[in-house]
């Protein structure tokens, strides 16, 4: 390879392709053409280091090449263009909303946005996947999903303390026949590692890890996606960071390996069964807890000017993220190393986990020595920032790389992506009559992997920890209930057991209605995260979303074309609930070779993270049914349809049309609710999502072990509406609240004028009732045999 | 030296139980299942200090059983040791290595950390195949049979 290095500037490109292969760079030929032209122009080959640097930060990884790059979306006979996806449609809704209480968006490692009383803090919030590399190895690939994103919270601004973790999950079937290739590992192995990982990691740091979630499709059955989040409290004034030419480059954390070299290129490419192992990174995650102890003390005494996370890239990465608008000569020969075979470029790149890379004054050195002294966690000087504009790496004096920072950071060439939209046919004829019982049918909604309950996972996690998880994964007397958000008391970070101030954090998604409509897919995303915000009592007026896409090759104009659409569908939801996304990220080629060696792509999957404040986490709502005798309200209409819905995977009905969302009308009734909560009016809430209506009602009731009486039919519905669309569609915005009955009165008269009817009421016996609008029993089932079927149970 | 752990019969029942299920999952018709885990120390210590180490850091006193040297599989049984390959990053096997500097006030010695597996029921080449793909991971670990 060296050899072809030498010969760069006269490669051909075939040659050059070949090369790239050969060192697992995942450029492609424009780009490879891009950097032979820049070193040409300097009239010498590149060294491998160059080209490795080169091969980082121009990585989809890193770059976001494809969401912000020219695209040309086509559809029916109309084209679209757009300069820059990302910037055109998520930061412009942001953009245009431009929030007091927005503090830092899209540029730091994190979003920030304004928490507690006397705004003396920021609320940092972020989240990523790890995909990749948890289909290599999942228990190492979570691991170190958890202590990057954590990582980045402690990287943004001047750090900030991690409170909160959150994960999600998509993963095949576990019961699935399918037939996997050679090395692919089965859903059920991925899954228990990926648990595992998430587990370990957030344990042995004391974060608390809760609001989560799990969908299961056999679309993911070759190439799972993690997402896992983390939730910061930074102060408000460490928000700002800023590298001083002059300060010195001060590496941080463990120590440098072979371990995760090629981790950001390999994202770049598709899952085969000669993907890289080099690429499996291991956490520690007790190094990593030794960091953010003595970082945030450094941070207190104002030790550094400037931090941030060695992830993706390594110090590459994080040096040449710090050094792009000055400039930093790097002596490699400084880096602490586990293994001193290493190559230069090798140390340059590796990902080798829990490092941290600060800029810090020279006289501030000896305090930080003692600082990370004390808690065992090796500290390294490994050069200098200036202001040369140039990035100039060295291994003991020898040349490793010498880039200018306007081509390292500018230079990658932008060129048009090609994005088609197919539509999906779709089929809005009454649904068939189910061929089940219909309390049979509840059983198996309950029972099915997408609805029943996450306990054999959510047990495996500490979410006690730092004392202030007000919402847990599980609520009600018995923690039957499964709750729709977590509700966070940070008084571990703010020290102030008088505040009371919280926050709550939630998710959304449905691939399942991707599959027939992207751009409805981010829309009906956001108003389930919104709706589960609210559920858990938080001022959603102040909600803030982190969008994380996952997609097979963006090169397939209909990968790229649903893309675009769910794009629109966030700007839209953004705009329409006045909610910015804050930060977000991205991750392509999702796919891979299944046993036949055809391609096998993930559906398009837009997970959206969202968080808003909890005035008081006194007065925090949960799900489960409170007292009996208590009317049932359920906000919201049932719109017909069953697209996307548990229900259509168990029955045929023939009607894949998707419930109607209006975000206007939404955000219209979510903030017409929110007085009715803030009195203190509602006992418990809960979100209608998979399962539909019926669903949701006997989550409640088991959940609170109380039954209940309840008619859909005298909800808001559409005209013509079908009994399966009524009980189990769908259909989103809808909520059931119970309410105190002695304020029956006062709530109805704060809901006035929204479509809010009352249902049927909370029951002191051990059914949950469904009954049609002339109070005919629909199905009558013992709370306890739901309870079972959901637990995993007989059904 | 290797130091292996095991929990004691009467608090390993839901471990085995589990270990059982998955192998049953994985095509495997065994009759029972149980683990350890395993201490493979590098050092030029006494024997006593591997009894010490085994003992007093190791094992828990209450609810695991310690032997030095490595276990053997009982007769009708058969045994299969998963290591992580020498070039993964081991971060129990650091863990124990500055702990044990520490406890027995030596030098860190080179630990290395992996598990052992207890089979009764299914054996021969196509169960350690299968077993192999269900306990480990080719890209960091690696996996054999140990016959004594």
């Amino acid at each position: 390879m060296n050899d072809s290095i030498e010969k760069f500037n006269s490669l051909k490109p075939a040659a050059l392709a070949a090369l790239d292969k050969e060192a697992g760079w995942s450029l492609n030929a424009a780009e490879l053409a891009a950097a032979q032209r820049h070193f040409r122009k300097l009239g010498r080959p590149p060294t491998r280091g160059e080209l490795e640097t080169i091969a980082q930060t121009w990585s989809e990884h890193c770059k976001h090449k494809t969401f912000s790059g020219p695209v040309r979306f086509e559809r029916g006979g109309k084209v679209k263009k757009y300069k820059n996806l990302f910037k055109e449609t998520i930061v412009a809704a942001t953009k245009t909303l431009n929030k007091s209480w927005c503090l830092s968006v899209f540029k730091d490692n994190a979003g920030v946005v304004e928490f507690g009383r006397g705004k003396k803090w920021g609320l940092a919030f972020k989240a990523e996947t790890h995909n990749h590399p948890c289909a290599l190895e999942p228990y190492g690939g979570a691991e170190t999903g958890v202590g990057g994103v954590v990582r980045d919270i402690l990287g943004v601004g001047l750090g900030a303390k991690p409170v909160l973790n959150t994960d999600f999950f998509c993963f095949g079937r576990q019961d699935s026949k399918m037939k996997l290739p050679p090395g692919a590992l089965g859903a059920p192995r991925i899954m228990e590692g990926v648990v595992e990982g998430v587990r370990d990691y957030g344990n042995r740091m004391g974060i608390p890890t809760a609001a989560g979630g799990v969908v299961f499709d056999d679309g993911y059955m070759l190439n799972p996606l993690v997402f896992v989040g983390c939730a910061g409290l930074i102060p408000r004034d460490k928000i700002d960071k800023r590298v001083r030419p002059g300060d010195l480059i001060v590496a941080v954390g463990g120590r440098t390996g072979r371990d995760g070299i090629h981790g950001a290129t390999f994202s770049s490419a598709d899952i085969g069964e000669d993907s890289p192992s080099s690429a499996v990174q291991i956490g520690h995650a007790i190094n990593e807890k030794k960091i953010l102890d003595a970082l945030l003390r450094a941070r207190d005494k104002g030790l550094y000017s400037a931090v941030t996370d060695c992830g993706a890239g390594g110090f590459s990465s994080a040096i040449g993220e710090l050094a792009s608008d000055c400039g930093a000569v790097v002596d490699l020969d400084k880096a602490p190393l586990k293994d001193v075979s290493l190559e230069p470029w090798e140390i340059w790149v590796s990902e080798s986990q829990e490092r941290m890379v600060m800029s810090a004054p020279e006289k501030n050195l000896p305090a930080l020595k003692k600082i990370f002294a004390r808690e065992e966690c090796e500290l390294a000087v490994l050069g200098r920032f200036n202001n040369t504009g140039r990035l100039l790496v060295r291994f003991k004096g020898g040349p490793v790389v010498d880039l200018r920072n306007d081509f390292l950071h500018g230079g990658v060439p932008n060129f048009e992506k090609r994005a088609v939209h197919k539509p999906v046919p779709v089929s809005a004829r009454p649904p068939a009559k189910p061929r089940r019982p219909l309390g049979r049918l509840l059983r198996e909604i309950l029972a099915h992997p997408n609805v029943r309950s996450r306990a054999p996972i959510v047990r495996q996690y500490d979410h006690e920890v730092q004392g202030g998880t007000v919402v847990k994964p599980f609520t009600g007397p018995a923690g039957y209930g499964p709750s729709d958000g977590a509700v966070i008391w940070p008084q571990a970070a703010t020290r102030d057991l008088n505040d009371f101030a919280g926050f709550a954090a939630a998710h959304g998604i449905c691939p399942s209605v991707g599959r027939i409509d992207p751009c409805q897919m981010a829309l009906n995303a956001c108003d389930e995260a919104m709706r589960n915000l609210l559920c858990c009592g938080a001022d959603i007026t102040k909600a803030a979303f982190l969008d994380n896409f996952c997609a097979a090759s963006p090169a397939d104009p209909k990968v790229l074309g649903d893309l675009v659409l769910a794009a629109e569908g966030c700007k839209e939801a953004a705009l329409g609930f006045g909610a910015p996304f804050i930060s977000g990220k991205d991750s392509f080629y999702n796919q891979s070779s299944d046993a036949k060696g055809k391609p096998y792509q993930i559906p398009l999957t837009l997970l959206i993270s969202a968080v808003a404040p909890v005035d008081d986490v006194r007065a925090a709502v949960t799900s489960n049914f409170k007292r009996a005798g208590n009317p049932v309200y359920m906000a919201g209409v049932t719109w017909r349809g069953l697209g996307g819905s548990i229900y259509n995977e168990l029955e045929k009905s023939g009607n894949n049309a998707l419930g109607v969302i209006s975000i206007e009308e939404s955000a219209k009734l979510y903030r017409g609710l929110l007085p009715a909560f803030r009195a203190g009016l509602v006992m418990a809430a809960h979100d209608i999502s998979d399962g539909g209506f019926a669903a949701a009602a006997a989550e409640m009731a088991f959940g609170g072990s109380l039954g209940a009486d309840l008619s859909p039919e005298t909800g808001y519905a559409q005209d013509g509406i079908s009994q399966a669309e009524l009980l189990f569609g769908e259909s989103p915005s809808r909520i059931l609240l119970e309410v105190d009955k002695d304020s029956e009165l006062a709530f109805r008269s704060l809901v006035a004028g929204l479509p809010v009817e009352r249902v049927g009421f909370v029951s002191s016996g051990h059914d949950l009732t469904l009954l049609d609008g002339a109070g005919r029993e629909l199905l009558r089932e013992d709370i306890a045999v739901l309870l079972e079927c959901w637990s995993g149970g007989e059904i | 030296m290797v130091i292996e752990i095991r929990t004691k019969p009467k608090y390993a029942a839901s471990e085995d139980a589990a270990l059982l299920a998955r192998m049953r999952a994985a095509g495997l018709p065994l009759t029972a299942a149980s683990s350890a885990r395993l201490y493979r120390i590098e050092a030029d210590w006494r024997p006593d200090a591997y009894k010490k180490a085994a003992a007093e850091l190791l094992a828990d006193p209450l609810t695991d059983n310690w032997m030095v040297g490595g276990g053997k599989a009982p007769s009708g049984s058969w045994r299969a040791e998963v290591w992580l390959k020498t070039s993964v990053t081991d971060v129990v096997g650091e863990s124990v290595s500055e702990s044990a500097a520490g406890f027995l006030g030596v030098k860190a010695p080179k630990v290395r950390f992996g598990h052992a597996f207890y089979f009764k029921g299914a054996a021969g080449p196509g169960a350690e195949k299968a077993a192999a793909k269900a306990l480990s991971n080719p890209l960091i670990h690696s996996f054999k049979v140990v016959k004594k």
